[in-house]
């Protein structure tokens, strides 16, 4: 997940923090963001697919999670899901962008 | 695949470990809205 680091400021500046999540190893995000010249959002290590089994967006056949993102607010609330987050579709990121927006 | 969980209710709460070395708690961001994102894998395209 490279492609939030283009909207990350946005991001910030709405008050909002990102939080990436895949199945890999820390020494592996590690050296994934080392290969981007450092992510600046924290990358998390989901080793055994317990959060993304609690998220209901486990690929079970590849035993990974499916790209999705969910928008949470100030409560703790959950406010927005897109299970088929798709990078190539510049408008799925608008999206969460508006989400946010709209959000207190 | 389990269910998504509901919109309107609290989001699932988790601990993690971060690539920046400290562990990441959701529910002691309260107070800050949050994106959580789900991917694959490190480097995998997009």
């Amino acid at each position: 997940m490279t492609s939030f680091r283009d909207v990350y400021d946005v991001v910030r500046e709405m008050g909002a923090e990102l939080l990436a999540i895949s199945g890999d190893h820390v020494w592996a995000h590690k050296a994934f963001s080392r290969s981007l010249d450092g992510v600046p959002y924290p990358l998390l290590a989901d080793w055994g697919m317990a959060v993304t089994k609690l998220y209901g967006v486990h690929n079970a056949e590849r035993n990974c999670p499916i790209r999705s993102a969910f928008v949470v607010d100030r409560e703790g609330i959950l406010r927005f899901v897109n299970a088929e987050f798709n990078t190539r579709d510049p408008g799925h990121y608008a999206q969460v962008l508006e989400e946010l927006q709209k959000l207190p | 695949m389990a269910a998504l969980p509901e919109i309107g209710a609290p989001a699932p709460d988790f601990t993690l470990p971060s690539h920046l070395d400290s562990d990441v708690q959701l529910s002691s961001m309260r107070g800050t809205k949050v994106v959580v994102l789900f991917y694959p894998f490190d480097f995998s395209p997009g």
